[in-house]
């Protein structure tokens, strides 16, 4: 099964996400990739009524979740009570279109 | 620093739905009356800078700028576009007072306009929501709103924001909105119908929960313009130049998710003390704001973090009225992008256009009385490219 992703700065040990090629801390280039863990919690979200050219489902749940090692990310979410501090996992799935393309990803589900 | 630089001229097309008129069109009509305004003649015009963050898209046209100088006959004057998303307007701004400041050119047109209202909504959506993260935002389904939705939600969980708070930013700007001739908006809301009564959740449909549609700023079409030249020529063309006093631009991750804490606009700070340094200024000498509310939770929090409230508490003071037009520090007198309305790279030169007029004495019914010293800001992407302003009357 995919595993969700991110950078892990090997000089001061920041986690983050999407990939950089350095920290956005420190500035190191010494990184490395790791995954990003199976638990995350939902910082803050919104129910999305006005979805862009590509997003049929109305609403959208979008949110921000963080993982145990501190790293963060943004992504749709699907719980059925949605409420910040829960706690989510990533799995991979349809996201949207985009033009002609269907686009796939992490979004955020409960475990 | 360079010379000082002054405002000698500004003008505004009627912002609205604007059928009657193309891009180009309504480009010509915000520049004709900021040139009149001036007082300048096409010979003294030495460059054109043209705000736009969509025309290619939405109005097939680029290059629009070449355009704009053979329109207005300004010819062989320098032109170029400016494209820095929503913080278009102001950039074309910033960079017009560069070139004057180092003296490459003596006097620039800067002129800002989008058309955007013949386009479906979600396509215009999809379009500005291309400004966030590529893979870590837009897949995702992210807009504009949603950033703001979840910023508000933060706001509601952290600072006891509620609601209500943002209906009374809106109705505020609305109310100055009908005082304002070129807004797009003309009419006066209710708490009780956008908030208290029953109906109010028909009138007031979710956007992006917690936002409702009138805690959001609509789709505009329209253009604003100013002339800008060197303070020592300002005089031979104009009684009351306004003074460029301080510039501040700040950036900040492109993903808001990154950023320390996702609560706080870092860019605004940033540019806000730069500003402030840089026209040795300080909140507490402004009289008069204008602010990028394209959704009403982005004015209370910038008034925040540019320096004019401690953070967490500007719902508070919009409660008590104080950013009211008769308050003690006025916001959006010009009705804000929530009455005006957002023509995207128009936005940031309308936020100039009417300090000039505030600062000169020339606001009508919404002029803030004695108003010497004022401050815009002018907010891209979310928040991760600010540009802000500190104007000054002219002695």
């Amino acid at each position: 099964m995919e595993k969700m992703t991110g950078v892990k700065c090997k000089s001061c040990g920041r986690v983050f996400y999407p990939k950089r090629s350095n920290c956005l801390s420190c500035m190191s280039g010494d990184i490395e990739e790791v995954e990003l863990g199976d638990g995350c919690k939902l910082l803050t979200y919104t129910k999305l009524y006005a979805v862009p050219l590509g997003v049929d489902r109305i609403p959208l749940v979008l949110g921000i979740v963080e993982f145990e090692n501190g790293a963060r990310a943004t992504g749709q979410i699907e719980a059925d009570h949605v409420q910040i501090g829960m706690q989510l996992k990533p799995v991979w799935g349809h996201l949207r279109r985009i033009g002609r393309m269907e686009v796939f990803g992490f979004k955020f589900t409960q475990p | 620093m360079g010379r000082k630089v002054a405002i000698i001229g500004c003008g505004m097309s009627k912002f609205g739905r604007r059928d009657d008129k193309d891009l180009m069109g309504l480009l010509v009509e915000a520049s004709t009356r900021s040139l009149g305004d001036a007082g300048v003649g096409r010979k003294d015009i030495d460059a054109v800078y043209v705000a736009s963050m969509l025309c290619g898209e939405l109005t097939h046209q680029t290059a629009i700028a070449s355009a704009l100088a053979d329109e207005l006959l300004v010819l062989p004057a320098a032109a170029e576009r400016i494209e820095n998303g929503p913080a278009s307007g102001a950039s074309a701004v910033k960079n017009a007072y560069a070139a004057v400041a180092s003296g490459l050119y003596e006097t620039v047109l800067v002129t800002g306009g989008e058309k955007m209202r013949h386009a479906p909504g979600p396509i215009v959506t999809d379009l500005i929501a291309t400004i966030t993260h590529p893979t870590a935002e837009y897949v995702h389904g992210v807009t504009l709103p949603s950033l703001a939705g979840m910023l508000t939600r933060l706001y509601m969980q952290r600072y006891g924001l509620e609601p209500r708070h943002l209906a009374l930013v809106a109705i505020k700007n609305h109310n100055n909105g009908l005082k304002n001739p070129y807004a797009h908006l003309h009419r006066k809301i209710t708490l009780e119908g956008i908030y208290l009564e029953p109906e109010a959740k028909l009138n007031n449909p979710p956007v992006a929960d917690p936002l409702r549609m009138y805690y959001c700023c609509p789709i505009t079409d329209g253009a604003a313009s100013v002339v800008i030249t060197s303070a020592e020529k300002a005089k031979k063309f104009n009684d009351t130049p306004v003074t460029v006093a301080g510039i501040g631009h700040a950036t900040d991750t492109l993903a808001v998710h990154e950023r320390e804490d996702p609560a706080v606009l870092k860019a605004v700070q940033i540019s806000s003390q730069r500003a402030f340094d840089m026209a040795k200024s300080e909140p507490k000498a402004i009289d008069v704001i204008e602010l990028h509310d394209a959704f009403e939770i982005l004015e209370l929090a910038e008034s925040e973090d540019a320096g004019f409230f401690e953070k967490g508490t500007a719902h508070k003071a919009v409660e008590e009225g104080v950013t009211e037009l008769d308050g003690d520090l006025p916001i959006n007198p010009s009705g804000g992008l929530k009455a005006r309305g957002h023509p995207v790279g128009a936005t940031g030169v309308a936020q100039i256009v009417e300090l000039t007029w505030q600062l000169r004495g020339d606001a009508g019914e919404r002029q803030v009385s004695g108003a010497e010293q004022a401050y815009a800001l002018n907010f891209g992407g979310f928040g991760n490219n600010v540009v802000s302003f500190v104007l000054k009357r002219s002695d």
